[in-house]
Formats: C-alpha cells, sequence, structure tokens
C-alpha cells in the first residue's frame, strides 16, 4: 500500500497525473480484493458455509474466512461484476452481521458538483475521501480511471440519501502494476 | 452386545437426510449448533438445510428404551427455521411405561412426529466472535402410537422460548418450554413443561484455524409432567418431577457434526408405580447443505 503512495506526486503533480492517466472508459471497473469485518460468527461451520458462498460469487476466485479475526477475505478476478452489497447480504444471509470492510478497487474517478465520486459500476459509486493531506488531481471530463485502497465503514447509505464513503488510504493509475492478492495467513 | 449392534445398525442406515445432501452437493449453508439435550439458538442460513439423525434412549427399571429420531430444517430466512422431525423405529411398545419426555428437547417427545418453526426474534453481534440471541420455538405434534402409557394419545402444541450467548470460548443457554396434549375421546396426556440450561467452553486449542471444532457442555433438564387423564379420571401413576444434569461434547467438521452426551437424574419424584430413570443419553449427527 505504500509504495503506491510513493507513486504519487504531491504538489502541482497531482493536476498531471490526471491527464496522464487518461484513458477511454472501455473496461468495466470492479472489486478486486474484500476484507469484510464480520460480527457474531464463533464457530466452524459458521466460517464454512460463508467461506462457500463468497467463493460463488461471480468473479471470485479466492475466499477465505478467519474465526479469530472475525474477517471475510475475497479475491475478485478483474471485471468480476460482484459488490460488496452482495457481500455483505451473504454475510446476513448467514445470521451474522457486517461491519466495515477494507476494499481494493477499480473506478472512474470525477467530479460531481462539490462532491468527489468514484464509480466502481454504473450503479456502484461511492463518495471518494481522498487520503489526509492530499487532493484530487483534476479530472478530465470523462474522468479518471484509478486503482484504490480504502475502507468503507458499515452502512452503505448515508443519512442525506448520498452515496456511501469510500476513505482511500492509497491510490494509483489504473494501469499501475497491483500488489498481489493473496490470503490472510491464519 | 446385540442390542448394541442393532441399534448401529439402525443409526448408520437411518442417515437420509444425509446421504441425499452428498448427493445433492448444494452450497453448504452455516449452521450454529449446541447441546444435545438442552435448549438452544441453533442458526441456520437463508435457503440452507439441515438434517440431524439422533439416537436416544434411557435406562429405567422397567427397561432400556431406544428412539431415533430423523430432524430436517430449512432456514427461511437466518431468523426464521422450519423444522420436521420424526420418530424412524419407534418402540414404545417395548415397555410398558414410557417416559415423559422430549428427551433432545428441540426434536419432539418420544413417538411423535413434530412439525415446528423457530423464530430467532432477537440477535445482537456486539463484537468479533459474540452473539447474544434469544428464540421462540412453536410445533405441533401428532402421536405414532394410539395409546402411550395406557392413554388414548392426542395431538400436542409445544412452545418453548431460549435465550443464549455464543462466542469463540464460552457458550450459554437458558430455556424453558411447554408441551401440551389435546384430549382423546375421554383421555388426556398430561402437559409437559420443562426447563433446560447449558453451560459449554471451547478450549483455547480448537480456536485455532485448522484445528476441529470440539466444545464440551456441562446440561441441565428438570421435567414436570403433568398426570394423565383416563376416562376423565385422573391416573394416580402419572406425573411428577425429575431433575437431570450431565456433560455433552459437540464436534464440527465442516459440513458435519457429531455431538453425545448423558445425563443423570439428580432428584426424581414419580407418582405411582412409575419406573425410575437410572439415566439417559444421545447420539446426533448433524449436515449442513
Amino acid at each position: 500500500m505504500n509504495v503506491l503512495n510513493h507513486l504519487l506526486p504531491r504538489s502541482a503533480g497531482l493536476a498531471t497525473l490526471g491527464a496522464a492517466v487518461l484513458l477511454p472508459i472501455t473496461a468495466q471497473a470492479a472489486l478486486l480484493e474484500v476484507r469484510q469485518t464480520v460480527f457474531g460468527m464463533d464457530c466452524a461451520p459458521c466460517a464454512y458455509g460463508l467461506q462457500r458462498a463468497l467463493r460463488a460469487l461471480p468473479g471470485a476466485r479466492a475466499a477465505r474466512v478467519r474465526l479469530n479475526d472475525g474477517t471475510a477475505w475475497v479475491a475478485f478476478r478483474p471485471g468480476s461484476p460482484a459488490t460488496l452489497e452482495q457481500i455483505r447480504t451473504l454475510v446476513r444471509n448467514q445470521g451474522f452481521s457486517p461491519r466495515g470492510a477494507w476494499v481494493r478497487a477499480e473506478g472512474r474517478l470525477y467530479r460531481q458538483g462539490p462532491n468527489w465520486l468514484i464509480e466502481l459500476t454504473p450503479t456502484v459509486r461511492y463518495r471518494a475521501i481522498p487520503p489526509q493531506g492530499l487532493t484530487w488531481p483534476v479530472p478530465p471530463p470523462d474522468g479518471t480511471r484509478l486503482r484504490v485502497e480504502g475502507t468503507i465503514p458499515e452502512g452503505l447509505r448515508k443519512r442525506d440519501g448520498g452515496p456511501p464513503e469510500l476513505r482511500v488510504t492509497s491510490f494509483a493509475p489504473e494501469h499501475a502494476r497491483p500488489p498481489t492478492a493473496t490470503a490472510p495467513h491464519e | 452386545m446385540k442390542t448394541d449392534t442393532r441399534t448401529f445398525r439402525r443409526l448408520a442406515l437411518s442417515l437420509p437426510g444425509a446421504a441425499l445432501a452428498a448427493a445433492w452437493s448444494l452450497p453448504v449453508g452455516a449452521s450454529g449448533h449446541g447441546p444435545v439435550f438442552a435448549l438452544a439458538t441453533p442458526t441456520l442460513a437463508r435457503g440452507a438445510w439441515s438434517s440431524d439423525t439422533a439416537a436416544m434412549g434411557l435406562q429405567t427399571s422397567a427397561g432400556a428404551p431406544v428412539m431415533f429420531r430423523q430432524m430436517i430444517g430449512y432456514g427461511l430466512t437466518p431468523d426464521l427455521q422450519l423444522n420436521v422431525s420424526v420418530p424412524l423405529a419407534p418402540t414404545l411398545d417395548r415397555i410398558a411405561a414410557p417416559p415423559r419426555s422430549r428427551l433432545a428437547a428441540m426434536m419432539g417427545a418420544w413417538g411423535e412426529a413434530e412439525a415446528s418453526v423457530m423464530w430467532r426474534f432477537h440477535s445482537r453481534a456486539p463484537r468479533i466472535g459474540v452473539r447474544r440471541e434469544s428464540t421462540l420455538l412453536l410445533g405441533f405434534a401428532t402421536p405414532m402410537d394410539a395409546r402411550r402409557n395406557g392413554v388414548r394419545v392426542g395431538p400436542s402444541v409445544h412452545l418453548a422460548l431460549v435465550t443464549g450467548y455464543a462466542s469463540r470460548s464460552w457458550y450459554w443457554w437458558g430455556g424453558a418450554g411447554y408441551e401440551y396434549y389435546l384430549p382423546r375421546n375421554a383421555d388426556r396426556l398430561g402437559a409437559l413443561p420443562y426447563l433446560t440450561a447449558a453451560l459449554g467452553y471451547r478450549p483455547a486449542y480448537f480456536r485455532n484455524a485448522g484445528r476441529p471444532d470440539w466444545r464440551g457442555f456441562l446440561e441441565a433438564v428438570a421435567e414436570f409432567p403433568g398426570r394423565n387423564r383416563i376416562a376423565g379420571r385422573t391416573d394416580p401413576n402419572s406425573g411428577g418431577s425429575r431433575l437431570l444434569i450431565g456433560p455433552s461434547v459437540l464436534g464440527l467438521f465442516g459440513a458435519w457434526g457429531i455431538g453425545a452426551g448423558m445425563l443423570w437424574p439428580v432428584t426424581q419424584h414419580l407418582n405411582g408405580n412409575q419406573p425410575g430413570e437410572r439415566y439417559r443419553w444421545a447420539v446426533n449427527v448433524s449436515y449442513w447443505f
């Protein structure tokens, strides 16, 4: 994650970053990796059933549930249509309680009025909160494609009805080489 | 020994639910599970099925009846579960006075087929690995035998309430139930109020990933069977109270689970000439699919 931050110029270079990564919007943006916090799992079949269900998500290439940490980890193939809401629904359907999640995803960053949004799919958008001390680069009219890592709090809907927040901890141009997603060690 | 062999064969052959699940290979629904005898708050995922196949019995001065039961559960939602439980090999005619007990509280009473709904009306997960929940159980049972203890047996309604705590290390549940029998002609089997409690612990060794999930329980069951009525008259050889306590274990492996336990009476007060109970036992094999 820190390596990605080192790719970012911190001052006026941010503006050039946006111009440098102007790409036609062709590929579907998507979740790449999710680590979902789960409350309430107490036993092995709890984890087993949830893990099986996560592996069955479209585009999922690996999944692991850790009882002692209370986390459900899923890695997706690029272009997977799976959403965080689907993951959280699976958790609730198993009888447990989803909390905040860490995600790594590809999306289109663009400005809508006073807000910066990152769009993973046409129906999945988050309000992109940049890392502390940084501001977003001025994007081209149709946005900037980025690979981001960050956290999404428990509730997926804000009280004002606006898109939920994605608190970005690091981001990089989409074509930057991503770290390899591996299952968390026990 | 011959009885033990026969018992084992019947148990081994009576796994229709598990065999069907293995052949079907549906995605597994997670389930929490708990004590063998006492009420608990098992969880079943939405759209998931569970199979419980149990052998249970007790030793009395009048004999040693054994019962096999099969229960199939379905998770309508994570908080609403439907169950059907049937005796597989009724043995009530082997002893003159079968006990007034549900044995495994959630599976149904002797010689009865029961359909029930479990509603988890309260569930809180305050932190990782911890869950507090309460469940209401409502069941309707029909007898598989015409007479029991000389009484014409009618259908029954069963209501139970249980609350509990589940975590990575400690478990506890406390519950109360009441089974009311409808009259048949001028006979009526006495009602069966009961209380259960269970305290469980998962040792630290079994909390680590990659190891079997084993935990032990200390269970207590208090039963207060009411007096029967035969031809409109109270049967003096019926009713009473008993308190039983004992250990059980539960092992979970992926989609499989096995539980076993024994209870011994601490106190027994049975009216008339009813045979006393020396111990009771149960073995349950579970599969979630």
